[in-house]
Formats: C-alpha cells, sequence, structure tokens
C-alpha cells in the first residue's frame, strides 16, 4: 500500500519510521510538511492512504484536517493526534478524516488502521492456521481444527487433505501448518509448522521462527500455545518463515 | 446426561474429542485415559454410561478393557474407535463384546450419534 506522510512538525518523523519499519506491505511514496503541500500530493493521487500527524492542539486543528481531506476524497485519512477528547476526535471525522487516533496508541494499531482505510486484508492480524491430515484421521482433524477455532476466534482455521496440503500452502499462505508430516512442500517458508505424528509412538516436532523442539504426544495445550507463539509473532510482523 | 470414558493415547486427539463431545448437551466426559494401566487405575469406571476405547494402544488393545469396564458396570456401551476399518473387525469387536465400531474417518458429530445410539438399544 502506498502512504502519503503528512508531516507537521518533527518528532513524527521518528513515529513514522517507527511504525513502518519492516512492514512489507506498506511504502511511504510521498512525504509533505505541509498542508499545502499535502494538498497537492493527495490531489495528485497514486496513494492508497495518508498519514497526518495534527500538532499541539489549536483552533486551526480541525481546518487542517479539512484542507487535506478536500484535496482529494478518494483517499483515507489517517488522523493522529494528541488530542485525546473525543469531541475533537468527532470534529476531525467529521471533517473527513477516516480515523482518528490518539498518539498513546500503540504503533501496531497505526499499521491496522492504515491498513483497514486502505482496504487490506481486514484480518491480516489474525494467524493464519492450515491442518493436514491422512484421511483415515478425517475426524480428529476436524476436530482440533474446531477446537482452534472456538478457543482461538481470531485465528483463520482451514483443514485440507494431505494429498492437497501443497496447493493450499500456495493458496492460503499459512503462518502455522499442523501436519502429520514435515514441511516438504517448502522447507523454511511457514513461521511455524508442527509436525504431530498421527501415532503418539512416533516423534512429533515444533519449529516456531526456526527454532525446533521436540513434543512427547503433545497434547491441546501444547498445540494452543503453539498458535498463540505463531499469532504473536504474526502481530508483531516479526520476520516470519524460517520453518 | 451419558457419562462417557474416552480412551485414546494420542492427548491431543483426546483433548480435541472430549472438547467437542462435552459441547454436546446430553454427553460428558468423566474420564480420560492413554493407555490400559492407566485406565485400570482409574476410580470411577463404574460410573461410566458408555466408554470410547482407541483400538491401538500402547500396552495393548482398547478392546482388552472390556471386561474390566463391565465389571465395573454391567450395563457400561462400549464404542471402539479405529482408523482401520479392516475387513472383520465388526465382527471381532461384537464377539469381544463391543457393541458399535466407530470410523475415525467419521465426522465429530458421527461420533457422538454412535453413543447415543448404543445406548437408545
Amino acid at each position: 500500500m502506498r502512504v502519503l506522510f503528512v508531516e507537521l512538525h518533527s518528532t513524527f518523523r521518528e513515529a513514522a519510521s517507527l511504525v513502518l519499519d519492516g512492514r512489507p506491505d506498506l511504502e511511504v511514496v510521498a512525504q509533505a510538511a505541509s498542508v499545502a503541500e499535502g494538498r497537492r500530493k493527495m490531489a495528485l493521487g497514486g496513494i492508497d492512504a495518508a498519514i497526518v500527524d495534527i500538532p499541539l492542539p489549536d483552533e486551526g486543528a480541525t481546518d487542517l484536517v479539512r484542507e487535506l481531506c478536500g484535496a482529494n476524497p478518494a483517499v483515507p485519512v489517517l488522523v493522529l493526534t494528541t488530542i485525546v477528547e473525543h469531541e475533537v476526535h468527532e470534529e476531525f471525522r467529521e471533517a473527513g478524516a477516516g480515523e482518528v487516533l490518539s498518539k498513546r496508541i500503540t504503533a501496531e494499531e497505526i499499521v491496522a488502521a492504515v491498513r483497514r482505510l486502505a482496504g487490506g486484508e481486514p484480518e491480516l492480524n489474525g494467524v493464519k492456521v492450515l491442518i493436514s491430515y491422512e484421511e483415515s484421521h478425517l475426524s480428529y482433524r476436524d476436530m482440533v481444527a474446531e477446537v482452534i477455532r472456538e478457543l482461538r476466534p481470531q485465528a483463520e482455521v482451514r483443514t485440507v487433505y494431505l494429498r492437497a496440503l501443497e496447493d493450499e500452502i500456495e493458496r492460503v499462505d499459512p503462518h502455522l501448518v499442523i501436519c502429520s508430516r514435515p514441511n516438504t512442500v517448502d522447507p523454511g517458508g511457514r513461521t511455524a509448522w508442527v509436525t504431530l505424528a498421527a501415532e503418539p509412538e512416533d516423534t512429533s516436532e515444533a519449529c516456531v521462527a526456526g527454532q525446533r523442539r521436540v513434543l512427547d504426544n503433545p497434547g491441546l495445550d501444547v498445540l494452543l500455545g503453539i498458535v498463540d507463539e505463531t499469532a504473536e509473532m504474526v502481530r508483531g510482523r516479526r520476520a516470519l518463515g524460517g520453518c | 446426561m451419558l457419562q462417557l470414558l474416552l480412551v485414546e493415547d494420542h492427548a491431543a486427539f483426546r483433548g480435541a474429542l472430549e472438547f467437542v463431545l462435552n459441547r454436546q448437551p446430553d454427553l460428558e466426559v468423566v474420564g480420560r485415559c492413554g493407555s490400559l494401566g492407566e485406565c485400570r487405575r482409574l476410580r470411577n469406571l463404574g460410573d461410566v454410561d458408555v466408554a470410547l476405547l482407541d483400538l491401538n494402544l500402547p500396552d495393548g488393545e482398547g478392546s482388552d478393557l472390556i471386561g474390566d469396564l463391565r465389571e465395573a458396570n454391567p450395563r457400561v456401551k462400549v464404542v471402539i474407535l479405529s482408523a482401520s476399518m479392516e475387513p472383520g473387525l465388526r465382527d471381532r469387536m461384537a464377539g469381544l463384546g463391543a457393541n458399535a465400531v466407530s470410523d475415525k474417518t467419521a465426522g465429530p458429530v458421527d461420533i457422538a450419534n454412535d453413543v447415543r445410539r448404543v445406548c437408545e438399544a
């Protein structure tokens, strides 16, 4: 997503680099140091969202938002502000802001808001889990899926036959795969992979971000723990892959 | 409420099966174990209405428990869980006193229905 930054004061520069650091799907394509410059760049197009930092409260804040948003109504604008008053946020929204966040929020929330505004994947923060098993263990596969769906509602859980695993990995790009086999599809390409042996006497193994550990007949709590670990990495946009 | 015993050596699958069965309003898992030895140490075998027995256990076949279960509660129903529906399995299990054999390729709802069916019979 192409993002325009309108930086009206210098501290935002730091925030901006913090927020965008390591986000593969976000790209700052333009920056502006004034509302006038911001308006020109908004009008030119070629951007999916704008982030504007509104400096300390003054009478002109709402006008700044209105001016900027009016330059190209097709471009959603995220307003960051130190102002926490709800009424002021409402004023900004009425002036055209797509979303208003006070700067007490985390970098993750800013990134999530930009993605939302720019029409990116709504579930981008959710962990994608794919479960694949032999047909002889179909009901167990589906039960494990059901439990994860129920207990970890933010996770997006899919199931697939072992023979269709490769296609599904390519299609879904899951963060975590739980499977009776090790990753021979794209070794190193997943953030996490649990080789959950169909028979408990066979070795099970967990790999999370390249770290492998042997699991001795792991229970559901262990699987849920790995879902959480993976979700944490996805949320933090930490280096994904390695398994 | 039917009280169930789950005998399955695969911990994750046992946990998942328990979770799914417990969500059925008329079923409640009251015991779980992963080997014959572990099951024989359970103190509440007599409370069990239906036992679900995985066939392959580390120290024997799930069906080896049928005698222990019937001793604790002569009216207990037994459902065998099997991943390989080898020919003659149903007859062999019936001969050992099992009331039904459930296929692990069936869905969770089918297993719950098998439990109810053996109790109605």
